[in-house]
This record gives structure tokens, sequence and C-alpha cells, in this order.
């Protein structure tokens, strides 16, 4: 018995820390991007901080092109209950996003907003590789026909 | 501006499992059926050597669907646009450009068993380890690839757990492949390359006719511009990259070969060309799903989900069931290949030719089957932890196997290379590669690691005053127990 009431007291002890854990964890709630400058135009962003059995409703991440976001430029909702997000095809430029929903119990809230620069390579250098491949493939290409036809012909 | 649509599972977590148990079922049945005719570790290893045309291309074919086509096609081009979709069914050039090395190696190693056994033979020992690592590093890149790709459809279908998935789709390919050896591979993969070509089609077809061109090309041209553009940096360099890669894939890889020792004299040419043919559009049509997203307000945790999600979003669950099957059947086309051509390396390799010279062709046979089961299972161990995109996961690999592209081919047509230049064409391009996949990403790997790996070649060939004597390559028949072979047979 005595065994019963001191489990009970460390329950009774322990049960307001994880309330406020749990508390402090929704309002730590923050969207996460890449931090170096994206080259490729796609980037992921995550959203941290959230309880595990949570169920987020209206789940969305907006765009704007200031940090204000005097103007939403585009809405993209999470898939499902998954709190990740995959985007692609940006142009060059600094892009502000967010991440905007309800938590199960109605409550909405906002993430506070975070930059991603995007800066493609530049284009000498995409097509400097895209003709180093050109040759090397005429090369490979050629020589398998004119070895395969020469073998061809031998074997023939 | 994207509308704002259901983000609900196209299909039930149960139905998922139960479309996943029925359809393991019936291919692991399937495949203890076809493997009741394998009596000798030839048979088991390369089907008697004795494969036909119809279900030689198909097995091209399939084999090379695979989850890089299914689920790493749209991954590309969410990612890459148009150039990822049209760079990716580039890679129908590997199987294409296979075709004439098929019928070299047919001719010059009748009695081969593997890839290994060429470089061995004509090259030598120190290129046939660096070799060998190539191989296990790529066989262990793409079957991890597969398991998770297995993992990641179902989670995204049907949002049953990734570990779930993952182990469903081993369980039932290592099953049917002990079973079947590489008669039940070929014989699902003819079943498999109807069921892909039939299924893209109709889920392309339903898919503009839902959806359309227009409303896709306007959404994407004002959200997401770049992945119109056709001068797209990071695409452009991706493109020859992409190609050099299935080069390396195909032209290395003991999947391939072993099916040009197993297919008829005269049959390998004509199989790896149309089994290219009819690869080659299929990337464009998975690709193209991928583009529909924006569209439709899907955007997926990771992009490699993007095509199951995409289809099943608009196709529903009758649809989600078909991108099921059909990505499904894909996966399991190229995990069984993958396993009974690495088990393969592993058996005649490494432990026939290295640590039991005398072993015999029953004792062959089962420790391919242990090989099997051994690779499965350290699949699994692999996939446990989700390292990474299928997309990056896949082109780490491109830095290896690149790198044997040039070894290959002038081992194959050209007597003057030496051994100890193939061997440091492949690690030192390899090397490259890996350097360019970390310092710029992993779309330039397998084209710094292909370009290094050639001058490495030439400078060889150059320098050289070797001849080497092509009949060095047909090694004869090892002497088998008969007592052993009998007792296999009973």
């Amino acid at each position: 018995m005595p065994g019963i009431i001191r489990i009970l007291t460390i329950i009774i002890t322990v049960l307001p820390v994880f309330f406020s854990a749990a508390e402090a964890q929704l309002k730590e709630l923050a969207l996460e991007g890449p931090s170096a400058v994206v080259k490729e135009g796609y980037f992921t962003l995550n959203l941290t901080g959230t309880a595990s059995d949570e169920n987020y409703q209206q789940l969305e991440i907006e765009q704007s092109t200031d940090e204000n976001f005097t103007q939403v430029e585009s809405r993209f909702p999470f898939l499902g209950n998954f709190t990740q997000i995959s985007l692609s095809g940006f142009n060059n430029g600094n892009y502000w996003f967010r991440a905007r929903g309800q938590s199960s119990d109605g409550t909405e809230f906002t993430t506070a907003p975070i930059a991603v620069t995007v800066q493609h390579y530049p284009l000498w250098q995409a097509l400097t590789l895209f003709s180093i491949g050109a040759v090397m493939f005429l090369i490979v290409a050629s020589y398998i026909l004119l070895a395969a036809r020469k073998g061809g012909r031998r074997h023939g | 501006m994207a509308e704002t649509l259901t983000t609900e599972y196209a299909l039930s977590t149960e139905l998922g499992l139960t479309l996943v148990v029925l359809f393991g079922a019936a291919w692991v049945l399937f495949g203890y059926w076809l493997g009741r005719k394998n009596k000798t570790h030839e048979d088991f290893a390369l089907a008697g050597r004795n494969v036909g045309f119809a279900f030689a291309a198909a097995t091209a074919m399939a084999t090379w669907v695979t989850s890089n086509t299914t689920l790493v096609a749209p991954q590309l081009t969410y990612q890459f646009g148009i150039w990822g979709m049209v760079g990716y069914s580039f890679a129908a050039l590997g199987l294409i450009l296979f075709a004439p090395l098929a019928k070299r190696i047919k001719t010059l190693l009748p009695n081969g068993y593997t890839s290994g056994d060429f470089i061995r033979l004509r090259f030598g020992r120190m290129s046939w380890h660096v070799f060998i690592v190539i191989s296990v590093v790529y066989a262990f890149g793409w079957l991890v690839s597969l398991g998770m790709a297995g993992g990641i459809l179902l989670e995204a279908l049907s949002g049953l757990d990734y570990h779930l998935g993952m182990t469903a789709i081993l369980i039932i390919c290592v099953g049917y492949t002990l079973f079947g050896g590489l008669r039940a591979v070929i014989a699902t993969d003819f079943i498999q390359a109807l069921i892909i070509i039939i299924g893209v089609s109709v889920i392309a077809w339903l898919l503009i006719d839902n959806v359309g061109l227009d409303t896709i090309h306007s959404q994407l041209g004002s959200d997401h511009p770049k992945l119109l553009d056709v001068l797209f940096p990071a695409a452009i360099m991706f493109l020859f990259n992409n190609i050099f890669f299935g080069l390396g894939e195909i032209f290395h890889s003991n999947v391939w070969w072993s099916r040009a020792l197993a297919f008829k004299k005269n049959v390998a040419f004509k199989a790896f060309l149309v089994g290219g043919l009819l690869w080659l559009p299929i990337p464009i049509v998975t690709g193209f799903i991928a583009l529909a997203a924006p569209q439709l307000g899907i955007f997926p945790p990771s992009p490699d989900m993007v095509g199951p999600t995409v289809a099943a979003g608009v196709l529903g669950q009758v649809g989600a069931v078909v991108v099921f099957i059909v990505v499904f059947s894909a996966l399991a086309s190229s995990l069984d290949s993958l396993l009974a051509a690495t088990s393969d390396l592993v058996t005649r390799d490494i432990y026939h030719k290295h640590l039991r010279k005398d072993a015999s062709d029953g004792h062959l046979m089962r420790f391919n089957r242990y090989t099997i089961l051994g690779l499965g299972i350290l699949t699994w161990l692999l996939c446990m932890p989700r390292i990474a995109t299928l997309g990056a996961l896949l082109n780490f690999a491109g830095a290896f196997v690149a790198s044997t592209i040039f070894p290959i081919l002038l081992g194959l047509y050209n007597r003057r290379l030496p051994g100890r230049y193939a061997a440091a064409a492949m690690a030192v391009g390899t090397a490259v590669g890996l350097c360019s996949y970390f310092v710029i990403g992993f779309y330039v790997a397998a084209l710094s690691s292909c370009a290094v790996s050639g001058l490495i070649c030439a400078v060889g060939v150059w320098r050289s005053n070797e001849q080497f004597d092509w009949q060095q390559l047909d090694e004869k028949p090892d002497s088998q127990s008969p007592q052993t072979d009998k007792e296999q047979l009973q």
C-alpha cells in the first residue's frame, strides 16, 4: 500500500511537468527550411515541435515575397498527417514561408516566417557539363556501333 | 494558386495490407511452382541458358522498369521539370546500347556465369577486386532503394507504416526468388511487364482526361515556372549524368549479364533492343504524373512519394489499387532480378572461385539460396533507417557504376587495355565521382566518374602493347561431382 501511494505521489508530481512540457512544445512549433542557398529550385520544409499524436487540421504553408506576408502568393497544403513538405520549381529570388493550421482542440496557429533564397547555378556551368556529356556520349555510342559492325563482319 | 483539396490517403490501411498479402501469396506460389523445374545450379542461376525472345524482351523491359521508373522518374520530374522526365527516359539508351554488347558477351563467354567472370578473365585479380566492390555497393544501393520504395509506396497510398510495407515487399520477393531462381524471375517479369504497360497507359489516359494539359501548364507557369524552363541549370547538368548512370548500371551489372548469358543464341541482341524501345516512353508517362501535382494541390513530404500520391489522388480508390498493382509489379520485377543476380555473383565469383573450388553443383545451388536469404535480411536492415530520398540514394551508386563503362566496353572490343589501367580507371573514376556527388550534387556524380575513367582507359590503350587473346575468356565448365548431382536430381 505505501508503494502504491508513493507511485501515485510521483505521478501527481510528474504529470504537471509533462503537461507544461506539452504546452511548451506547442508554443515551440516552428518551420524549418534549407539554411544554405538553394541551387536547384527545390527544397523541403519541416514543421518541428509537433506532438507525435497531434492531428493538425488544415495544415498548410503560406508563401510570400515579404516577411510581413502583406500578400500571400501561394498556399501549399500538407499531405495527410505529414508535417514535412517538398516544394519545387522556384526561380531565383528570396521567398518567405510560414505554416498555418489548427491543432486538434481547434486552436489556430501560425509559425514564425522563414526565408529561403533560391539562386540557380550559372547557365554557362550547366552548358559546359552538358557539352562534356554530349561529347562523351557520342564517343561511347559511336565506338559501340563501329566495334559491333566490325565484330559482326569478323564473326560472320 | 494551388487548389486546396483532400489530403486523405487513397486506400485504407486494411485494404493496403490485404493487397500486399494477396499479391505476395500469388507471386510466392507462382515462384514455387516454377522452381520445381530447377534441377541443376545452371537451371537455377541461368534458367538453363535457353530463354526465348518473348520472355527475353519482357524481362529486359520489366527489370528496367523499377522503383527508378515508377517512383524516381516522377520524383525527378517534380524536381527538374520536363528535363527530369525526358532525361530519365534516355536511360533506355542503356538497354539499347547493351544490345550489341550482349551479342558479343554471348559469343566471347559461351560458358560464362557472371560479369565478374569476365573482369577476372579479361583484366585479372586487381581489377576484379575493384569491380566486386563496385558491384556490391551498387547492388545494395539498388536493393535498398527497392526495399525503401515498397515502404514508400504503401505509406503514400494507405498511410501504412513505412517499415511494415518495406518488410512485406522484401519477404515476398525473397520468397519467390528463393523457390524459383532465374526461371521464376523471368516468368514473373513477363507477367509484370504486361501489367506495367497496360497499367501505366490507363493511368496516363485517366490523368489527362481528368485534369487536362492546359490547366497543368498554366498552374506550373505561375507557381513553379522552373519546371517548364528548358534552360533549368541543374536539370541540364542532370541530363547526361542520368544517361551515363544508366549505361554504367547496365554495362557492369550481373543482372544484365546473367540475362545475356541466359538468352538463346541470336536472341540477346533483339531482346535488349526491343526491351529498350518498349521502356523509352514509360518514364515520360510516369514522370508526367508528377507535373499534375501542383495543380491538384498535392505536395508530398518527400519528393519520391509524388508519383503514387498524385495517381491515387486523381483516380480515387480504384485508381489507387491500379497504381499499387503497377508499382508493386515494377518493384518486384527488379528486386527479384537483383537478388538472383547478386546471389549468383556471390556464389560463383566469391564462394566457388575463391573459397570452395571443389563445391558440387547441388552444394552451389544450396549456397545460392542461402545467399538470397542473407541478401534479403541485410537489405532489410539497411532499409530500416530511411537514409535518403530514392533519387539521391540511386545517384550515389552512379559514381561507382559509371566508372565501369569504358573498362567494360574496351575490355569487350579492344585487345590493348591492360588490367592495371582498367583497375585504376574504375577506382579513380569512382573516387572523383564521389567527390562530385558531395561537393556539387548527385546530378554530376556519374558524368565525372565516367569522364575520368575514360581518360585513364584512353591512356592505357595508348601506352600498351598488349594483345589480349579472346580465347582466354572461354573458360570451360567446371567438373562436377556426379554423386551429388545425382542426389540433386532426385
